[in-house]
């Protein structure tokens, strides 16, 4: 093989790096308009559950269905990772609350618009350290496939 | 406006993505694929589409520093999927047992407990059967789909995979229960990542620093029991003597092997414990007696206390190794294991009870060459399930029926038994097709 990593190994990463460029592209719309809770805020309340899952875990009840983010070993340990590496030393509890503040209605524009740019700042540099180290997981987990290999 | 850096970026996300595209239209265009593959195949062009008119559109009305994190994170989102498109576009229509997995998908998919999922079906190079973890690529393609800002859902396909040496196989095939198993496994959470810290803790005294790597490994060790456990509870003894055929292959059923347990794998001889439980339950005994049977039998009369750990080259480790093995042994472990097999397999059909409605047919059936679809006079074809146990019996037991109105065949020449017994699977498979068309038009 000519490369460094196999993308299944880096599946947490790559997610983590989706996750927090769709949550950044719907923050950066928040930006533009801080007066009201953002239109668009799949990707927030998302983050929001999916966070307060880590944290208290089976705290949120949903369908089966409906998949948070960091539930798995892979992306959980991603996450855990790329936060003790990333120059960030803003942890997830602090974020929900910050993330919480965006999507409250009772916030005045500066309030919000100060938490957006905090959670910009926080989910940039979590993109950035996530697509580096999906080029090159430091650990082979073991194989992504459970096989019947006897 | 895109910076030059991004600008060359895009481009090649862009050759990517439209390449992929157009090696799915043409393998489209040449081959047929099951249903679900097809839709599997489908979801990719329109994200391939999706992905195209983001790069040229969207994307440059983001913020600077944006549109690159978002381009690199579009490329690897690709190059995850890139892994997935392959082995389905291998696996068209001719290339897989079309029947028995468009079979196995709607009797998994009928499952209350994963009502709707879709079982796509990959070809591998192994000589192995496989399923592709998945829940973590549906996350990462959802998540590709709201950056992309497509309008479709993202669907609830699981992969398993099959030797592409397999492809007229009905025996060996049964083994994707086994996989479907662990499909269910990770859809339902079987064992989630927070039981491990009370696994953990019951494990500390014996294991002290080693605790979580314990807990960890019996938890591995308890999905493929409870794999089997879904196999053998959805297809009965042919799961079962599928993989003695496996073993044989393999390592010729030695009793030094069907002991040893492996980083991954409890012992076979428990494996095959635990699958003689539920046959017997089902009231298997009477009609699946078999050679295979009777060597099950003994299998499952070894001892417990002689199963043998993994080799380790590390010496002092023999000692936790049995002593984890004796903690998945324990009686509550094992039940936990059954428990959950029967708690979300509450509805499924016992095999067995439509074996029993059908055996004399299908056994009439192939005794004659012909494909055991035809039900004389009761004009309902035998189910799928019967026909695979009903052909598993006969390979095994009732060939010399078969031989004797063949006579141009000579059993004891090896290419020739060989050709009879393949023709003998595609005559049921044909069944299940039958089957299948029967239940489609009467639906």
């Amino acid at each position: 093989m000519l490369g460094k990593r196999n993308m299944r190994d880096s599946i947490g990463y790559v997610t983590l790096g989706l996750f927090s460029n769709a949550l950044l592209n719907e923050l950066q719309e928040a930006a533009n308009n801080p007066g009201c809770v953002p239109e668009h805020r799949e990707m927030i309340d998302l983050a929001i559950d999916s966070f307060h899952e880590i944290q208290s875990p089976k705290s949120i009840s949903r369908p089966r269905f409906a998949d948070l983010v960091f539930q798995k070993h892979q992306e959980a340990n991603a996450l855990r990772k790329t936060l003790s590496s990333s120059k960030t030393k803003t942890n997830l509890r602090e974020m929900n609350k910050v993330l919480d503040t965006i999507v409250k209605d009772e916030v005045t524009a500066d309030r919000r618009s100060k938490s957006i740019e905090k959670a910009v700042d926080f989910f940039r540099e979590l993109a950035r350290t996530a697509i580096i180290k999906a080029e090159c997981p430091e650990e082979r987990i073991p194989p992504g496939v459970a096989q019947l290999a006897y | 406006m895109l910076t030059e850096i991004v600008l060359h970026k895009c481009t090649s996300a862009h050759k990517l993505v439209s390449s992929l595209k157009e090696n799915i239209a043409t393998s489209k265009a040449n081959n047929s694929y099951p249903k679900w593959s097809d839709e599997f195949l489908t979801f990719c062009e329109h994200t391939a589409d999706a992905t195209l008119d983001f790069i040229d559109k969207r994307l440059p009305a983001l913020e600077g520093s944006n549109q690159e994190l978002n381009i690199l994170s579009l490329i690897q989102g690709w190059e995850v999927l890139h892994t997935f498109i392959k082995p389905v576009l291998d696996a068209d229509t001719l290339k897989v047992p079309y029947p028995l997995v468009h079979f196995l998908s709607e009797h998994i998919g009928g499952l209350e407990a994963v009502k709707g999922t879709k079982i796509v079906i990959e070809l591998i190079p192994e000589l192995n059967y496989l399923q592709h973890r998945h829940t973590s690529v549906r996350i990462a393609m959802r998540l590709l789909k709201i950056i992309i800002g497509a309008a479709y859902e993202v669907p609830w396909f699981g992969f398993l995979g099959l030797p592409y040496s397999q492809s007229n196989s009905l025996f060996m095939n049964c083994l994707l229960y086994h996989e479907a198993g662990h499909f269910i496994a990770e859809e339902i959470n079987l064992f989630p990542e927070e039981d491990i810290p009370e696994l953990t803790k019951e494990l500390k005294s014996d294991f002290k620093r080693y605790a979580n790597w314990a807990g960890m490994t019996i938890q591995v060790w308890m999905e493929e029991l409870f794999a089997d456990i879904v196999a053998v509870k959805l297809i009965g003894p042919a799961y079962t003597y599928a993989s003695m055929e496996l073993l044989r292959l393999v390592h010729n059923l030695s009793r030094t092997n069907i002991r040893t347990f492996s980083i991954n794998h409890p012992a076979d001889a428990l494996r095959f414990r635990e699958q003689l439980k539920i046959l017997k339950a089902d009231n298997w005994e009477s009609s699946a007696e078999t050679k295979q049977w009777q060597e099950l039998k003994k299998i499952a009369n070894i001892r417990q206390n002689t199963y043998l750990p993994p080799d380790d080259e590390d010496p002092s480790m023999r000692k936790k190794w049995l002593k984890l093995i004796e903690f998945l042994c324990r009686p509550k472990n094992i039940k936990k294991v059954h428990d959950l097999a029967d708690q979300y397999l509450a509805d499924r059909a016992n095999p067995c009870d439509c074996f029993m409605q059908s055996a004399a047919i299908i056994r009439e059936c192939l005794q004659h060459g012909i494909v055991p679809s035809w039900s004389g006079m009761q004009r309902q074809i035998p189910h799928p399930t019967a026909i695979i146990n009903g052909a598993v019996f006969f390979l095994l037991s009732d060939m010399d029926d078969l031989y004797k109105i063949v006579p141009s065949i000579n059993k004891n020449k090896v290419g020739e038994r060989a050709s009879l017994e393949k023709r003998l699977e595609m005559w049921c498979i044909k069944g299940i097709e039958d089957w299948l068309l029967r239940k489609n038009k009467n639906q």
